[in-house]
């Protein structure tokens, strides 16, 4: 499984955002262990206190917890959480790229709601 | 716990190796100790671990001053392109008198090891090409077990696999038993993640000393056309400049600006090494 | 205590440096004595003096590995000249212990065969000395003094050691070449053009003083004396020593 970091945003955001990803994909269930510390800090060759911050930011949002003794687990309901979360930025992260993009090739709205229509047959024909 | 540094200076001559440097490696992190060749970082290395002498200024581990003092010294262990092994020993040999100057060294993690680097412990100092030269040294520094542990360009010569596995074995015995490691190079990119704070050394002076994180969120690269560019920059912190043509790219040290930027120019974080340049060059 | 630990290093490469120069040397006997069997006498005298010499040796080659394995192993200069004086001290002992009973049982070869003569440096110089006390006390005494003598030589190969080592290459060679060059060359020049040959004559008094046949005593100064003075100026060189890795 790997993690291609970017400099864009502190390595601790993309760990959390890498885990999320992976509850959201399924990749850990619900009431499931995730990773050690220190297996995504040998694993991914990041410093272990920068694993911790990201780990540390899901569990503050109830995503992650821990099990004394035992290691990190994924909160029951966090897959909710997380695509409630997600929706919220999704106007952020995607409509407003998509809008600006569209508006700098000139784009009408029109023309995009089309490009939507056909990228969601698309999914299903797939 | 921690070592202090107090006002080091070293000159030969007429040039000063360390000019009045001063800053703290705390307890149980790793460290980068950051600069160019002939910055002074092994110069600094040398006097923390008493192998030469400063003109001024001391060092305290724990609070004792470090020079001829074994209480302090035996807290400390460095590894460094020097051999000062004797060139005859065996690496075995080498194992056995490390565990009587170091009790807490853990022969069987060494030969562990040594296993996994494939390095032979009956073969002699002298006998080791580069790489394995700094192998056996990265071997003994990771199973010292001192609170403070110096690499003074640990992977000279090592193949990129045997690099790979330097850094995983640093931060898994990191994790489960944490010291304090510092790791003196010139290879930026590669130790970026692995270190949890900077230390930069420009012509013996310190310029910078914070986390990595606080480093890198204050410093991103402005560019598109160099109009727009020089007078986005008009007051702010630049540390360098690149220009092709009509483009220009601008580095600079401060808050990435938030809301809108002008029209045409793009900003973009700047990664480790492209600071380190852009902070160094002279 | 890292003081212990230094001192069982040093020993260890001590130990075996002696180990190879006792092999040697009895082998070196035995093949002698097998050859020579009814054909003709073997003579040894002076046999502590070949020792000194080993010592002196050792002495001077073991700085630099040892200095640097120390500084590697975050040793301070302090335990390293402490560590290695009590070294030297036994090693001394030791030897000096193990030489009597060479010269000893050197002797009841020689009284027992014909072809070998075993004598010893002590018992040649100091003989009328002996002659005048009876034998186990004029053993423990040779012992006592040879002990001195042993741990002086070795002193004096190790200051050596240290100047040679913080000299540069051209320095070096120019003392090599330079300090026997005087000793034997220009200094007996020098003795007969301008002190008319009475340096000589007072070197040779010196020798007669150390080496006077019924006081070792002197020669127990002296060495004292060269042990006091070598112990100040091996501190004065190694405080300030550096690792250098030529």
């Amino acid at each position: 499984m790997q993690i291609n970091f970017d400099n864009e945003r502190p390595i601790f955001i993309q760990i959390a955002e890498w885990i999320e990803d992976a509850i959201l994909a399924g990749a850990f269930p619900e009431e499931t262990q995730i990773p050690s510390i220190t297996e995504f800090s040998v694993n991914y060759k990041i410093n272990p206190a920068t694993a911790l911050k990201g780990i540390n930011i899901l569990v503050e949002e109830g995503i992650v917890y821990k099990k004394r003794g035992i290691g990190m687990f994924v909160a029951a309901g966090a897959v909710k959480k997380l695509k409630e979360k997600r929706k919220e930025q999704f106007y952020d992260n995607f409509i407003r790229k998509l809008v600006d993009e569209a508006k700098r090739l000139e784009i009408s709205k029109d023309e995009v709601i089309n490009l939507l229509e056909r990228g969601y047959d698309h999914e299903y024909r797939n | 716990m921690s070592i202090e540094i107090r006002k080091i200076s070293k000159s030969y001559g007429n040039i000063f190796a360390l000019d009045q440097v001063s800053f703290t490696f705390e307890e149980d992190k790793i460290y980068g100790l950051l600069g160019r060749n002939g910055a002074g970082k092994t110069t600094l290395l040398n006097i923390i671990t008493n192998r030469i002498f400063p003109d001024t200024g001391e060092v305290l581990i724990d609070g004792i001053p470090v020079k001829e003092n074994d209480d302090a010294l035996k807290k400390v262990y460095m590894m460094s392109e020097n051999n000062f092994y004797p060139a005859g020993m065996k690496i075995k040999e080498i194992y056995r008198w490390t565990k009587e100057f170091y009790p807490d060294f853990d022969t069987e993690y060494a030969n562990k090891l040594a296993d996994m680097f494939e390095l032979s412990l009956n073969k002699t100092v002298k006998s080791l090409s580069t790489g394995y030269n700094s192998i056996f040294k990265i071997i003994i520094a990771l199973s010292v077990n001192t609170p403070y542990v110096f690499l003074d360009e640990p992977v000279l010569g090592l193949d990129a696999n045997h690099r790979d596995m330097f850094y995983r074995l640093l931060l898994e015995k990191y994790s489960e038993s944490p010291s304090t490691y510092v790791l003196s190079t010139h290879l930026i990119e590669e130790v970026s993640n692995v270190i949890e704070h900077i230390i930069i050394l420009k012509k013996g002076k310190i310029i910078k000393d914070e986390s990595r994180e606080d480093l890198m969120s204050y410093g991103y690269a402005v560019s598109g056309k160099a109009s727009l560019v020089d007078e986005f920059i008009i007051d702010k912190n630049v540390i360098g400049i690149d220009s092709i043509g009509g483009l220009k790219s601008a580095y600079i040290m401060g808050q990435v600006p938030k809301g809108n930027l002008p029209e045409g120019l793009e900003i973009s974080k700047m990664d480790l090494q492209k600071l380190f340049i852009k902070l160094t060059d002279n | 205590m890292r003081v212990k630990s230094v001192i069982k290093y040093q020993s260890h490469d001590y130990i075996k440096a002696a180990r190879g120069y006792y092999l040697t040397f009895i082998g070196i006997t035995v093949f002698f004595g097998l050859i020579l069997r009814g054909r003709g006498t073997y003579t040894i005298g002076g046999y502590e003096f070949l020792t000194c010499i080993f010592l002196f040796v050792v002495g001077l080659s073991s700085f630099k590995e040892f200095f640097l394995m120390m500084l590697q192993n975050s040793i301070s200069r302090k335990t390293m000249i402490i560590s290695k004086l009590i070294t030297i001290l036994f090693m001394g002992l030791i030897l000096a212990v193990s030489d009597r009973i060479i010269i000893l049982i050197g002797k009841l070869l020689s009284n027992i065969s014909e072809n070998i003569e075993i004598l010893g440096f002590y018992d040649r110089v100091f003989k009328s000395r002996m002659s005048l006390l009876n034998p186990v006390v004029s053993n423990l005494e040779a012992i006592f003094i040879t002990i001195f003598t042993y741990i002086a030589v070795t002193l004096v190969g190790y200051f050596v050691g240290i100047i040679y080592y913080k000299m540069n290459k051209t320095l070096k060679l120019f003392v090599s070449i330079g300090v026997p060059a005087t000793l034997f060359v220009l200094l007996p020049l020098f003795d007969s053009m301008f002190f008319g040959g009475n340096l000589s004559k007072f070197i040779l008094k010196a020798i007669q003083f150390i080496f006077n046949g019924k006081n070792p005593y002197n020669l127990l100064l002296v060495c004292v004396g060269v042990i006091a003075v070598c112990i100040v100026l091996c501190w004065l060189l190694i405080r300030r020593a550096v690792g250098k890795d030529k």
